[in-house]
């Protein structure tokens, strides 16, 4: 009897060490993988030839007939209006609103946002919007534009918005417009952006 | 009802509508936490906190949102009178009729949203629409009674410390069509 109480005790105290290390085991794979994206962010980001401020995602919109986060930076680390975010993969958006500390981005898949784009093999230019899905759709494509599947699509430059040579996505599906005067193109985003937890803001 | 709490909590709501839920995510929708703090306050408040308590949740939304125009600070209110008019004319006891009166509050307010983006000349695919102005407001009217059950309970105060003044309580507590209170004791008693 003595030990079977004894046991009992023992038993739920190393429950209760169990509970306490798979917890610290999760904070330290969180930890890890969050060490791993920052190091492909500061790593893109002494490589790149822009300017760049980090920030770190702190909410996002409160409907869904828009794509906006709302992020850790504003005025005062130089951010303004109209300026591009991106991640190490690709074009994330562009910051729509800025606060003294806080600003918005609109995501690539916010319906409002467009993007001048040109297939990067073929140099066939086409514009790139959001759709609310997963997925973008680059429009505006003549019939005989030469583009495929797994094509690259980036940025043109032709605006000043977006920089030239932006990773903005891959096409996975063609198709004719309604009218069947155009095609248009379904493109994958580079970047996971329904996944975004940091991204970078180019400072011209 | 408990105002100041009711408060809290509808910050609370917004707070979680911008951050938690982006993860709770289903199909790409997520729950409306404010319009269903705004039918709330229309089921148990008098007519104005009803609309005040709207206009502030609307007031929220918008502020989350980028180009909703202020539509929703004009609509919450609409759709809290329109509540009110409703629980006047049919009864809106029990949680299911006030999940199906949220349900078409909501779908209506889909409506008009996706309305206004597509007004704005941007291209949404029919199946998005289609998926915001029908999966949201299920999602929204499958969420509300257990939000109503947590709110009855934090921000109600029990029927027996109120004194019922004709159709309504001296802190300007609605009173429920039927002659009795909340827990289902007549009042009078």
């Amino acid at each position: 009897m003595f030990f079977f109480h004894r046991n009992m005790v023992q038993n739920e105290l190393l429950k209760k060490q169990v509970a306490v290390l798979q917890k610290q085991l999760i904070d330290t794979n969180e930890t890890y993988l969050e060490n791993r994206r920052l190091e492909n962010l500061v790593s893109f980001k002494q490589e790149s030839p822009y300017k760049l401020v980090a920030a770190r995602l702190i909410g996002t919109s409160a409907d869904s007939w828009s794509s906006i986060v709302i992020i850790d930076r504003g005025k005062t680390s130089g951010i303004r209006q109209g300026f591009v975010a991106i991640s190490h993969l690709g074009l994330v958006g562009r910051v729509i609103e800025t606060q003294v500390s806080t600003s918005k981005v609109m995501l690539l898949t916010d319906p409002a946002i467009s993007v001048s784009a040109i297939v990067q093999r073929s140099r066939q230019e086409g514009l790139v919007s959001g759709t609310l899905g997963n997925n973008l759709i680059m429009r505006y494509l003549p019939v005989d534009a030469d583009i495929k599947i797994n094509d690259t699509i980036i940025s043109s430059g032709l605006t000043e918005a977006y920089p030239k040579g932006l990773f903005i996505g891959t096409v996975t599906e063609i198709g004719n417009e309604f009218s069947g005067l155009s095609r248009f193109a379904t493109v994958k985003p580079a970047v996971a952006l329904s996944d975004l937890e940091e991204m970078l803001i180019i400072i011209p | 009802m408990k105002h100041r709490i009711f408060f809290l909590f509808l910050i609370a709501a917004a707070l979680v509508q911008a951050t938690v839920l982006r993860h709770g995510k289903v199909l790409g929708v997520k729950p409306d936490l404010l319009l269903i703090c705004a039918a709330f306050a229309s089921f148990h408040c008098a007519a104005p906190w009803a609309i005040a308590w709207s206009l502030c949740a609307g007031v929220l939304k918008d502020v989350f949102g980028v180009y909703s125009y202020g539509a929703h600070t004009i609509l919450f209110p609409l759709w809290s009178f329109t509540l009110i008019m409703l629980s006047r004319k049919i009864s809106t006891d029990t949680n299911l009729a006030r999940a199906v009166c949220l349900f078409i509050i909501a779908t209506f307010s889909g409506i008009i949203s996706g309305l206004l983006v597509l007004s704005k000349g941007d291209y949404v695919p029919s199946g998005i629409f289609i998926r915001n102005v029908t999966l949201e407001p299920l999602y929204t009217a499958l969420l509300a009674p257990w939000v109503f059950t947590v709110l009855g309970k934090i921000c109600l105060k029990r029927d027996r410390d109120r004194e019922p003044e004709a159709d309504e309580a001296a802190d300007g507590e609605r009173l429920p069509d039927s002659e009795f209170s909340e827990d289902g004791q007549d009042p009078a008693s």
